[in-house]
């Protein structure tokens, strides 16, 4: 399977490589982004400070590495611009697109998708999950606009995922996995504030503000109306471990690890999971019963959750199976 | 000013005087959906005021019932009925089978910044300092200013340029519609694209996780969107799937030139 982890600057792209890693993504800011709209706001993308490689030099170092390893690098700029920003971001395009590892970019904004349209942009476009890709038809219609790859809405179910895949077997389709942190909502963008800062002596938001999400769990523990969110409670939903018993079938299929630095979500550990996970996939006589078991151990010996088949992504799957026998 | 009211799948007489056009559907989930009345909704408000459909994100699952649908919308309606897609996957389907359809662009695909609380960040009110204590001392920690270029882009939405006009007018999309937020809205729109406004309230996000959202971990929809809704301290309204917030002071009327906003879609979820 091949699996895409996120690159920050403190990542090591030689331990990546030792694990197999084969693909990374990665951010882009410079000094002049930042003057006028901070990475902090996901401004530029949602990699945030610490996720993402400030300035040319940096990018370059990291680029020119991952090339003598043979590692392409999909560049993100998977936020929603407005019309003054894109100028900076197309200068910015066509400078890291310079580098040989750069084989394409991860980008959701519509207007920026047509503007490299009307470029002739060589390189891949893959539709970030901010794309809202929840269905086949907007696999179209982002093909139609000269995508080559898609990552899947966080929310969609291992039926639905595969459904949409087996329609486009063309085209290249990312599936996150294992989403710690991943966002709550659809298209992982709720048009919320995400302050993602790494200064330890000056911030611009002192309060510390939480996610939305956070901030509404605790406002409805606040009217005892729903007291009982807990974050661990929210991974069997998104753990997405079992689809990949049908998925690892499918050759068009990438498995997206979403490790920031901010959220201190360590990427070789998520892709030491993954390739326990594909070895166990690998051997002769495994049945999707006997994964599902496994799976149910895995995510309770590493993360300390018990698996909960009723409101996981794999529901729909386990009742397939269920139904075929 | 068009005023809008959205309704649900029933025929209801109150409250509808001086609305000019009723949106029948949703734009929070495809749970919700139920459009099995449309015909006689037509029937009975066709008189008096013109019918748009309501579209959230969809599944393929919504694809499936989408052409009896529109084959009878079409027909009730009289030529050109309107659509509001929030789903770039709706609006590829409708182009693709329905092409003479008059399309609007929803307020999930304008993609404006909302979160209230960035407010006091915004305006550079945030606390300036702040002392945090550890184990080797106190620490201090100072705010720093917000460009203006900041505030000025969470002024504006992702629609605002030539190339995106033009897109949304070769495809026969004349409108957008987007949130009243607490902030400035500076956004300039060609002339030929129009803007609808949402008000009071602001759809600020949707999910479907509800089965978590609601803290009953349900694995199936159990339509809490249809119950009561929760009103938190922190100004945050949960309904159902969907997320909220309240911003009742109107724009004045150079904003609502300047966004080329002819239209008031009036949502209550109270």
């Amino acid at each position: 399977m091949n699996i895409l982890p996120g690159l920050s600057p403190s990542d090591s792209i030689e331990a990546f490589y030792s694990k197999g890693i084969k693909e990374v993504y990665a951010g882009f800011y410079d000094s002049v982004s930042e003057k006028k709209w901070p990475v902090a706001f996901n401004t530029i993308n949602r990699r945030g400070e610490g996720g993402s490689f400030f300035g040319l030099k940096a990018f370059s170092a990291a680029a020119v590495k991952a090339e003598k390893y043979g590692m392409s690098v999909y560049v993100v700029f998977n936020v929603n611009y407005t019309a003054r920003q894109l100028p900076w971001i197309l200068k910015s395009i066509k400078q890291i697109s310079k580098f040989p590892a750069v084989k394409g970019l991860i980008i959701n904004d519509i207007n920026l998708i047509l503007l490299l349209r009307r470029q002739k942009y060589s390189k891949k476009i893959i539709i970030s999950t901010l794309g809202a890709n929840l269905n086949a038809y907007a696999a179209a219609f982002y093909k139609n606009l000269g995508a080559s790859g898609i990552v899947l809405d966080r929310q969609l179910t291992a039926l639905e995922i595969l459904s949409i895949v087996k329609k486009f077997p063309e085209m290249r389709f990312e599936v996150f996995f294992l989403m710690a942190d991943g966002c709550f909502f659809i298209d992982g963008y709720c048009s919320s504030l995400h302050v993602q800062e790494t200064d330890k002596s000056k911030r611009y938001d002192l309060s510390v503000q939480s996610t939305l999400c956070m901030d509404m769990f605790r406002g409805l523990g606040q009217k005892k109306q729903a007291n009982k969110f807990d974050c661990k409670k929210m991974l069997p939903y998104k753990c997405n471990i079992c689809s990949l018993y049908h998925l690892r079938k499918l050759k068009n299929i990438t498995v997206k690890i979403p490790n920031r630095t901010i959220t201190n979500s360590d990427g070789i550990s998520i892709i030491d999971s993954v390739l326990k996970i594909e070895k166990e996939l690998e051997k002769k006589n495994i049945t999707f019963e006997k994964f599902r078991s496994f799976c149910g151990r895995f995510l309770y010996e590493s993360k300390n959750i018990k698996c909960n088949p009723k409101v996981c992504l794999c529901r729909d799957l386990y009742a397939k199976n269920k139904n075929s026998k | 000013m068009q005023k809008i009211k959205i309704v649900n799948n029933k025929i209801s007489t109150a409250d509808l005087a001086g609305i000019d056009r009723i949106y029948i559907g949703n734009d929070y989930c495809e749970n919700d959906l139920d459009f099995s009345n449309t015909a006689a909704l037509t029937a009975f408000y066709g008189g008096k005021t013109a019918i748009s459909l309501l579209f959230p994100f969809l599944t393929d699952k919504s694809f499936g019932e989408m052409h009896a649908i529109l084959k009878k919308l079409k027909k009730v309606s009289g030529g050109k009925p309107e659509i509001i897609f929030n789903d770039w996957g709706l609006f590829y389907f409708i182009r693709k089978h329905y092409p003479e359809m008059n399309l609007v662009m929803g307020r999930l695909l304008t993609k404006q910044k909302k979160d209230p609380r960035a407010d006091v960040i915004l305006q550079n009110k945030q606390d300036k300092i702040k002392i945090v204590k550890s184990d080797t001392g106190d620490k201090i920690i100072r705010s720093k200013d917000i460009p203006k270029q900041l505030v000025d882009i969470f002024s504006r939405h992702s629609v605002e340029s030539d190339e995106f006009f033009d897109f949304l007018l070769k495809n026969n999309v004349s409108r957008i519609e987007i949130d009243n937020l607490k902030w400035n809205m500076l956004s300039v729109l060609t002339k030929k694209l129009k803007a609808s406004l949402y008000f009071p309230y602001m759809l600020l996000t949707v999910t479907r996780y509800c089965g978590a959202m609601n803290g009953k971990y349900l694995k199936v929809c159990n339509y809490s969107c249809r119950k009561k809704t929760a009103v938190l301290d922190n100004g945050l309204y949960i309904k159902g799937n969907a997320v909220y917030y309240k911003n009742d002071v109107m724009p004045d009327d150079k904003i609502l030139r300047m966004n080329n906003i002819d239209r008031i879609v009036y949502q209550e979820i109270i």
